[in-house]
Order: structure tokens, then C-alpha cells, then sequence
């Protein structure tokens, strides 16, 4: 199947007096992958289930490939790979029945049935548990499992809200090689709040505070537009005094010494470009690492939401 | 897409589910000892109430005869197992949509029509079962203990008993599509079934347009006073109302699919 875009077109949700959705517009192009940050009841699951034909907005609407979610659902849910927060099986089915099941509810031709679910299986490791009942998981299998059952359809879309809360390290970054291994040929929308595995895997970052779209870019402009760049530099001997020297500068936010690193974040990139070398050399440390570095999605996100929150 | 994408899939996997679930032996193990426990019983009435009656006191107990039995069938079979299917069929669609079961199903390309139907499929063929198993053994045990019931009548009076039944489960369904919570569909259920034996005994048309049109027949049909064309309309109001409950159970899921 071919990536099929996303947009979400001023959409809103209230339960009663909550607004759980204000006004959302968000384009997500054909085969990007993008992960959408937020704090808990930002409303990442009330957009993402609206997404996945299972929530009603209250005005505005989402359309994947122009059909819209509410007007059109079966049209989207032939195009949709659907992974939810919770995750739940018929306890008595094994991961292999539910599989050949989902694939056949999703129009999966018998004949190609067997392979497509065993190729599945074998992509998120589950091939050996297969047979077992999923009443008998493990909390990273069921989701493993979940995001099998998402794939085993070949979908235009992949939604995915926290789909790897529950895995360890290894199967986390098993999930986001495949995710990796998958763009550009499928659209993919994940939520998370594992901020270093959303900067690993997507190319796209949308920032929702209370109901409300902060930032959307790329993940690198992201970083560009919302934070400053770091500076990070490493001398011989202790940075602490270097540290102190430049602490009181008006270009810098924060300077902050371990060991013989120190890392800078500016204000001012421009007058740090030219201020710190400066300082380096007027300290007489041995120089040994001098980078100029994007801040951390984890920066851009807290920046983000703190300054919304303030404001608010 | 037709409005019943996805029923053989769906109810393929509700028929698996009452097997390995053990549905199917409970309805089954209800229905036989409802059946046979009121032909049995009313065999032995006269004794049990001579026995009962200690020394002095005569009691002037008729002498039990095959209609007897079939009324006390019929009688018994409208009630525990309507209660046992209320129990088995209440969760069926609440306690998905709570787990999140539901969420993976309807996303999917199926029909919300097409998902309600395959439960009530499900749900129907162990009624099925159980009442032909209980309906048969009972038959034997009437024709042993007594003679046999005339065929027509009783097969009539097995009608009725499966419609009212059905028309338990769609109920059911309804409720437990409408609302949170399987306990609260059970509940809700059980007053709709309450109202589905009482209600009709107070108006006659109403009665004449539900399955107690029949059910509350039995001893005029097992004397062979009653019957015929005039239990088709029961039999079909019973139908109808078995249908519209599905419609709105339906109409309930794609409003809240999960
Ligand atoms: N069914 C509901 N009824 C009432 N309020 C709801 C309902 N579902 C969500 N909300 C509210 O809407 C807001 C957004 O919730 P949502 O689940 O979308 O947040 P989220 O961003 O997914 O959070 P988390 O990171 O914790 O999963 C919250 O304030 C939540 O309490
Ligand atoms: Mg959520």
C-alpha cells in the first residue's frame, strides 16, 4: 500500500466542560514518520483515537488520504494500522490465531494469510510464543504482539500511542528500527514520552500542551527554532572556575561544570560564537573539545511546555 | 463495503470463543437438568406429596399425565436458562469495549452490524443447542414416564421457548452495548426480561405479538385447544423484537465503538 497523508483540519474535543482538543491543524505528509509529545492530558489520545475512527471530534475533522475519520471511517480504517495505549487480546486466542484473525478482518486474502502472519510474527520476535495463549504474555509481548496485529495488513498508516511504554531496551530499539525500517513507505504517527527514542526515530515532532499545537517542524528545526544551541567543551583539569567566569554572562542561560566537561547553553548564539572561545583561552586551560551541539528534544519539550504553562 | 463486512471472520471467532470459554456446556448442562428436572418432578409430585403429608391428612393429589409434564417443562425452561444466557451474554460486548478488546476490532474495516450479529450468532446456536438437546431428552423421558406428547404441540411449544430466548439474548446485547458495564447489562437485561413474561399477560395484543403468546399457551397447546396459524404472529413479533434490539444494539456501537 501507499503512505497516505494525514491532516488534521482545525479539530476539536470537549468532555463537557474539558476541552481535551482546541483547535488543531496539523498536516502529517506521506511516508513522514512523527511523534507527538505532550505532558499527560496533553490530549495525544483523544487526537490519535478521533485518527483511528473511535472518537467523534466535536468540530473540525481528520482526513488520511482526503477520507475523512468521521464522515468516511471504513474508508480510513482500510488504510489504518492501529496500536492503542491499552492494549487488550481475547485472553484465550494465541498471538498466532489473533493475528490470522486481525489480518482477515483487514481483508488479508486467505491464501496469503499464513506467510503474512508468520513474516509478522518473526519481525516483532514472537514466533517461538506464538502458539501460547495471550492471557500468558508479558507486558512487552502483548505490546509486541499489539504492534503486530497493527502491521500484519500491510496499512498506509501506522498510529501508535506509547507503543514502547512497556518494552525493555532491547526490544525498544527493535520497535524503532523497525519504525526506521519502515519510513517513507508507510505514514507513521507515534506518541511518546520517551523523548531520546522520538529524536532517534522521527523525522517530525509536534509539541501538544492542553488541548493545544505548540510547535511542528522537523525534529532538527525543531531544536533549532525552539532551543538554543549547547556548547559543549572539555578541558584540562577542572572547568568549574571556567564555569563561574561565564555563569554571570548576559549570553548565557546556564553553564554547568563535571569535571573537566562543561556544558554551555546561550542566549545568545552569536555573542557566545565569538564570547567563548575567548573565555577558554583568557581561563589558560589546555583546550581538548570545543562543539556546538543541538540541544536535546528533552530541552525543546521542557522550554516548550513550561513557557506554555506559564503563559496560560 | 456491504453493511455485514466481516461477519464470517467475526463470528467465527465468537463460535470459537463459547467453546473454548465452556459456554456451551454450561447452556447445555442448564438446559438439560431445567428440562428433565421438571418432567422427573412431575412424575414424582403425587408421591412427594404423600410422603410430605404425614399420617391423618389425605390429600387428594390427580394423577400427573404427559401435558402435565409439558407445561412443567415448558415453565421451567423459560426460566433458569433465561437467567443462565443473561449471565453468559451480559459481558459480551461491555467487557470488550472496557478492555480495549473492542478498540482493535473496530478500527478495522468491519461493520458495527456485522460485529453485534456475529455475538448474537454465537449466543443463538447454543440456545439452539441446548434447548433441541433438552427439548429431545425430555421428550423421551415424557414418553417413558407418561406417553408420548403429541409431536406438533410440543415442537410449537419448543418454538415459542426459542424465540423467548433469543429475544433474551438480543436483549442482552442491547444492554450491553448501550452500557459501561457487563454487571449493569445483566441488570438491565434481567428487567427487560421481567417485562418480556409479564407485560404481555396484561394486554392481549401485546400478548398476541410476543413469544408469551406461546410460552403462555402450553397447556392449551399441549391439549390441542390452541395452535396453529395463530402462533405464527408471536413467533414472528418474537423475531422482530429480536431484530430492532440488534439494530440499536448496533446503532449503540458505532455511535461508541470503544
Ligand atoms: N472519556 C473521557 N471523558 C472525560 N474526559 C476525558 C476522557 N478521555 C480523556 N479525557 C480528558 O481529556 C484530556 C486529554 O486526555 P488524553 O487521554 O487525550 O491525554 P494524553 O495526552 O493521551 O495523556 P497521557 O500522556 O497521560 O496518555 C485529559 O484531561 C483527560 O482527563
Ligand atoms: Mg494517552
Amino acid at each position: 500500500m501507499i503512505a497516505a497523508p494525514v491532516e488534521f483540519f482545525h479539530l476539536a474535543k470537549s468532555y463537557g466542560r474539558l476541552q481535551a482538543l482546541r483547535d488543531l491543524t496539523l498536516t502529517i505528509p506521506a511516508g513522514a514518520v512523527l511523534g507527538l509529545l505532550g505532558p499527560n492530558g496533553a490530549g495525544k489520545t483523544t487526537a490519535i483515537r478521533i485518527l483511528a475512527t473511535l472518537g467523534r471530534p466535536s468540530s473540525g475533522q481528520v482526513t488520511v488520504a482526503g477520507k475523512s475519520a468521521s464522515a468516511d471511517p471504513d474508508a480510513v480504517r482500510r488504510l489504518l494500522g492501529y496500536v492503542p495505549q491499552e492494549i487488550a487480546f481475547p485472553n484465550w486466542m494465541s498471538g498466532r490465531s489473533y493475528l490470522r484473525f486481525a489480518a482477515a478482518l483487514s481483508g488479508v486474502e486467505a491464501k496469503d494469510r499464513g506467510a503474512r502472519v508468520e513474516s509478522t510474527l518473526e519481525l516483532v520476535g514472537l514466533t517461538e510464543a506464538g502458539d501460547r495463549r495471550t492471557q500468558t504474555y508479558s507486558g512487552g509481548m502483548r505490546q509486541r504482539l499489539g504492534i503486530a496485529q497493527a502491521l500484519v495488513h500491510e496499512p498506509a498508516l501506522l498510529v501508535l500511542d506509547e507503543p514502547v511504554a512497556a518494552l525493555d531496551p532491547i526490544g525498544r530499539s527493535e520497535v524503532l528500527e523497525l519504525i526506521r525500517g519502515i519510513q517513507g513507505k508507510v505514514t507513521v504517527l507515534l506518541s511518546s514520552h520517551l523523548l531520546d527514542d522520538v529524536d532517534r526515530a522521527c523525522d517530525q515532532v509536534a509539541i501538544l500542551s492542553q488541548g493545544k499545537l505548540l510547535a511542528h517542524d522537523s525534529t532538527t528545526s525543531i531544536k533549532e527554532r525552539y532551543g538554543g544551541p549547547v556548547f559543549h567543551v572539555e578541558v584540562r583539569g577542572g572547568a568549574a572556575s571556567l564555569a563561574q567566569r561565564i555563569s554571570g554572562e548576559a549570553w548565557v542561560e546556564h553553564a554547568l561544570a563535571d569535571g573537566g566537561r562543561l556544558t554551555v547553553v546561550v542566549k545568545d548564539p552569536a555573542r557566545a560564537e565569538l564570547e567563548l572561545p575567548l573565555a577558554i583561552a583568557a581561563s589558560g586551560l589546555p583546550l581538548l573539545l570545543y562543539r556546538r551541539d543541538l540541544p536535546s528534544l528533552e530541552e525543546v519539550f521542557l522550554r516548550l511546555v513550561s513557557s506554555s504553562a506559564q503563559a496560560a | 463495503m456491504s453493511s455485514m463486512s466481516g461477519l464470517r471472520t467475526l463470528a467465527g471467532k465468537e463460535l470459537r470463543e463459547s467453546v473454548v470459554t465452556g459456554r456451551w456446556l454450561i447452556a447445555a448442562a442448564v438446559f438439560m437438568l431445567s428440562g428433565l428436572g421438571a418432567v422427573v418432578l412431575t412424575y414424582y409430585l403425587p408421591d412427594l406429596v404423600r410422603t410430605q403429608a404425614g399420617s391423618g391428612i389425605a390429600i387428594a393429589m390427580p394423577r400427573q399425565t404427559a401435558t402435565d409434564a409439558v407445561v412443567a417443562y415448558a415453565k421451567d425452561l423459560d426460566q433458569l436458562p433465561a437467567l443462565a444466557l443473561i449471565l453468559l451474554s451480559m459481558g459480551g460486548i461491555a467487557e470488550e469495549r472496557a478492555r480495549g478488546v473492542a478498540a482493535l476490532i473496530l478500527s478495522r474495516p468491519v461493520s458495527a452490524g456485522a460485529y453485534v450479529l456475529a455475538k448474537f450468532i454465537a449466543h443463538g446456536l447454543v440456545v439452539l443447542v441446548g434447548l433441541s438437546a433438552a427439548a429431545l431428552a425430555s421428550f423421551g423421558y415424557v414418553a417413558l414416564l407418561f406417553h408420548p406428547a403429541p409431536v406438533g404441540p410440543y415442537l410449537l411449544i419448543n418454538l415459542g421457548l426459542l424465540v423467548m430466548l433469543l429475544d433474551v439474548v438480543a436483549i442482552t446485547l442491547l444492554a450491553s452495548a448501550a452500557l459501561g458495564s457487563g454487571v449493569a447489562a445483566g441488570g438491565v437485561a434481567l428487567v427487560g426480561y421481567l417485562a418480556l413474561s409479564a407485560l404481555p399477560g396484561f394486554w392481549a395484543p401485546l400478548n398476541n405479538s410476543l413469544p408469551t403468546g406461546v410460552t403462555g399457551r402450553t397447556s392449551e397447546l399441549a391439549a390441542g385447544s390452541w395452535g396453529g396459524s395463530a402462533a405464527v404472529q408471536p413467533l414472528v413479533g418474537g423475531l422482530v423484537l429480536a431484530l430492532v434490539c440488534l439494530l440499536l444494539a448496533a446503532v449503540a456501537v458505532r455511535l461508541r465503538p470503544a
